[in-house]
């Protein structure tokens, strides 16, 4: 095996290719770091490249143009308090903060270095035990991945620690966001009106342009207007210390394996990874309230956790030929262009190339550590713009956002109605990351549990009758209630303490 | 960029028409457009790059042919445009199949094969039915007998909502071997991958797929193809029977082809279809039709037009039995 991983190198290190994964890291990085284009929009976009080019290179580039852009998703999280994609939405709770306490610099470093660190994770992972853990993948079907959704939902509960009940009609919110468009089992359209371009659903972006941009923009107009707008403290170092990088590093880890383990299964994604990851971070970490404050550990955690399930999700791709998410399923298709059957012969019968690209997501990894070295200290200035230029720049460039993705005005309409609810939300306290989270999960959780009861022919008990989905249920309740009775149980035993005590 | 591209031709669009050209020896001028009505990366987007890189690489079309992708609705964003805003656009193809018979049987856009010009079918894929290598059931046969037995004991999955393509292959199917259709139990999954990955994790028993979703798995001989639904095996998997080898009368193709906009004159419309049926048989399109899996089949013209119709027709009809349609 070291055999063909080294030959693999030996191809993915050729210039053009070395080449080809640099520039593919770039275009990545800047495309992640515009709001609209996610990873899955960008390999679609670069799949007409793939038949100009040989199979190895072109999945080369795919890769590292998947790895950029999962990474750039987190700079506009961290600088403008806008998620360049929904597995960078967690990121801005504590990284805008950090920007704007003046350690942007910091931010945007440990979100390099735990990318890198859960990439290169990944990929060992993929390179020495791919094929047996790919196989657990399969455990998941449609009432486990139901359960596991739940248990996603319901760590968002306290995601912000403010106020569970606002976080649950957030959620609730983006839920019914998700309703909206083609019912994938009646095959009903739902609040629709009759525009065929709403039978798509809401898109993510649309709903997350409207609620971060647009509320940033007209919140930032507001306290410059009103003189009431905190002012950036200036720019301390722009890389990171050895004591910030060691007080992180075991979120990252964590949020490492918690990503590689959701990022697996087919359709969890790199998202549900991230709200997970930052939950159970929150609940095991040292000192949890300071995130959500501006902590370091709070970029480091999602982050790794986002970057480990992008690679994860290859996993299922190239051991068993099945894809794992959006991206990888464009990435299946992008195989099949180039004449290779995605399946599980794929390492017997294109074992060069498979090779090759798993050698690559090591050059991959490090190239995008290299290249953010230099382009942290570039993107941290942005900070010092002042807000009049700013902020107008990241409205044009969020409505173009908009706009590519359908060319339809129906989503310039509904992002301004999300900035709208979104403006409200921001006033009154209602946390809008839970939203999103719903939104995104909605349709899916829908599907998963139509899919099990089908399969159950109408029967509940499907879930009881699941190991999995069981232990994920329970879980679930667990983390929703939990908190509220240990803080009760606290309460009363001071109560009792100081009742024996007097 | 795909936006400027949009409204360079459809100013071009507006600006074809007029030039009067003789009818003989009509040729396109400028660039061509094939619309995908969908993203990049799926069957639509394929269709379209295919017969672009094709007839660029034959010389068949002189100036380049952009690839516009315009996704929405399953196809019925896509049909809307051409057919009210691109009339008579003689350098503008459609990339289309059984997908948007869907969309038009099922009334999800006021558009039919008749407001457009169906132009050729170049391609086709054969539906049929997979199970994990170490299934109950070993052939077809077996499966009707579950079926018949109790219909609701075997759980299909399949890529497309109910209604859709590969629900349509259970109901034919069961219909077939005298089983009412609303009785057959179908899963739907976003995509053949993941009614593959339900299979092969035995959250559901038999999936209903296109041979080239399953074409992976079949090597490795994870899964087993219990039949093809065709008049003829597939050339790349013969050792798969038919299912009407095994006494179940059920037929599935899924073609692959283009429509024009209406108005389109008809030297122009001559043009493409000439065009087309030169290119299918060329070892350049040869080449491309293997690495997808699409079967020869092809239809052209009016006999392309009465088939997509009479398949819009015949799909109304098991749609309303299995109560999709009112």
């Amino acid at each position: 095996m070291f055999e063909h991983l080294l030959n693999g190198f030996a191809v993915a290190l050729l210039p053009l290719n070395l080449l080809i994964a640099l520039a593919g890291c770039l275009v990545g990085t800047l495309i992640g770091v515009l709001p609209g284009l996610g990873p899955t929009a960008t390999l679609a976009m670069l799949i007409p490249l793939v038949f100009s080019m040989p199979p190895a290179t072109a999945l080369i580039l795919l890769t590292s143009v998947y790895y950029g852009s999962m990474y750039g998703g987190s700079t506009t999280s961290i600088l403008v308090n806008i998620p360049g994609e929904s597995a960078s939405v967690i990121t801005t709770i504590d990284g805008h903060k950090m920007a704007m306490q003046g350690r942007a610099g910091p931010a945007l470093a440990i979100a390099a270095i735990g990318s890198f660190i859960a990439g290169t994770f990944s990929v060992l992972m993929l390179t020495f035990v791919g094929a047996p853990i790919a196989r657990y993948a399969l455990l998941f079907g449609p009432a486990e991945f139901f359960a596991l959704m739940v248990f996603g939902l319901c760590t968002v509960a306290s995601l912000t620690g403010t106020n569970v009940t606002k976080s649950i009609i957030s959620t609730c919110l983006g839920l019914m966001i998700a309703t909206v468009g083609i019912d994938l089992v009646s095959g009903a359209a739902r609040f629709t009106f009759g525009n065929p371009f709403l039978q798509d659903g809401v898109d993510f972006v649309v709903v997350a342009i409207g609620m971060f941009a647009l509320t940033e923009v007209v919140i930032t107009a507001r306290e410059v207007h009103a003189g009431t707008r905190a002012q950036i403290v200036k720019a301390g170092r722009v890389w990171i210390s050895w004591s910030e990088f060691v007080y992180s590093l075991p979120a990252i880890l964590r949020g490492t394996v918690f990503g590689f383990v959701i990022g697996m299964l087919p359709g969890a994604g790199a998202t549900l990874s991230t709200f997970i990851a930052y939950n159970l971070e929150k609940r095991v970490c040292k000192n949890p309230e300071r995130l959500g404050t501006g902590d370091i550990r709070g970029v480091a955690n999602p982050e790794s956790a986002n970057n480990a399930a992008s690679g994860a999700s290859l996993v299922p791709l190239l051991t068993l030929g099945l894809p794992g998410g959006g991206a990888t399923a464009v990435m299946l298709g992008a195989l099949m262009m180039l004449d290779i059957t995605p399946g599980p012969l794929m390492f017997e019968k294109h074992g060069a190339i498979v090779w090759t690209l798993i050698a690559s997501m090591y050059v991959g990894n490090t190239l995008l550590l290299l290249l953010n070295w230099p382009l942290v200290n570039v993107f941290a200035r942005v900070m010092r713009i002042p807000a009049k230029y700013l902020m107008p720049t990241v409205l044009v460039i969020s409505t173009i956002g908009v706009w590519s993705l359908s060319y339809s005005a129906v989503d310039l309409v509904l992002t301004g109605a999300a900035g709208l609810l979104g403006y409200y939300m921001r006033v009154h306290k209602y946390p809008v990351e839970p939203l999103i989270l719903g939104l995104i999960l909605g349709g899916r959780l829908e599907q998963a549990y139509r899919q099990a009861l089908i399969i159950s022919k109408g029967s509940n008990m499907i879930f009881f009758e699941k190991p999995i989905a069981l232990v994920l249920l329970i879980c679930a309740v667990l983390f929703l209630f939990l908190p509220t009775l240990l803080k009760k149980s606290q309460q009363f035993r001071a109560v009792q303490e100081s009742a024996s005590a007097g | 960029m795909t936006r400027s591209v949009v409204l360079l031709l459809a100013g071009m669009a507006l600006a074809g028409p007029m030039a009067a050209v003789p009818a003989s020896a009509w040729e396109p001028k400028g660039q061509g457009e094939c619309i995908a009505p969908a993203n990049p990366g799926g069957g639509w987007d394929i269709t379209c790059r295919t017969i672009s890189s094709v007839l660029q690489k034959t010389g068949a079309f002189k100036g380049s042919i952009y690839v516009t992708n315009m996704p929405g609705g399953s196809g019925a964003v896509a049909i809307a445009n051409v057919a009210t805003k691109r009339k008579g656009d003689t350098n503008l193809i459609v990339s289309a199949s059984n997908a948007l018979t869907f969309t038009v049987a099922l009334g999800r856009t006021p558009y039919t094969f008749k407001e457009v010009m169906p132009l050729a079918q170049i391609g086709a894929e054969l539906g049929g039915f997979f199970v994990p290598a170490d299934s109950k059931y070993k052939t077809l046969a077996d499966l009707i007998a579950a079926m018949k037995a109790d219909p609701k004991s075997v759980t299909f999955s399949g890529g497309s909502a109910p209604g859709g393509q590969d629900h349509m292959k259970v109901a034919l199917f069961a219909k077939s071997i005298g089983v009412e259709p609303t009785k057959a139990v179908y899963v739907p999954f976003q995509g053949g991958g993941e009614a593959l990955t339900s299979m092969l994790g035995g959250h559901t028993q038999v999936a209903a797929l296109d041979i080239s979703e399953a074409a992976g798995q079949l090597e490795a001989g994870k899964i087993r193809g219990l039949a093809v639904l065709a008049d003829a095996r597939s050339s790349k998997f013969p050792d798969i029977p038919t299912a009407t080898e095994q006494g179940a009368k059920v037929t599935y193709v899924i073609w692959r082809g283009y429509y024009m906009a209406p108005g389109v004159p008809k030297e122009a419309y001559d043009w493409w279809l000439e065009t087309l049926k030169t290119a299918v048989k060329s070892p350049e399109f040869a080449a491309e039709r293997d690495k997808l899996g699409w079967e020869p089949i092809t239809r052209f013209g009016d006999e392309f037009a009465t088939y997509v119709n009479n398949e819009a027709a015949e799909y109304r009809v098991l749609l309303k039995e299995l109560g999709f349609l009112k």
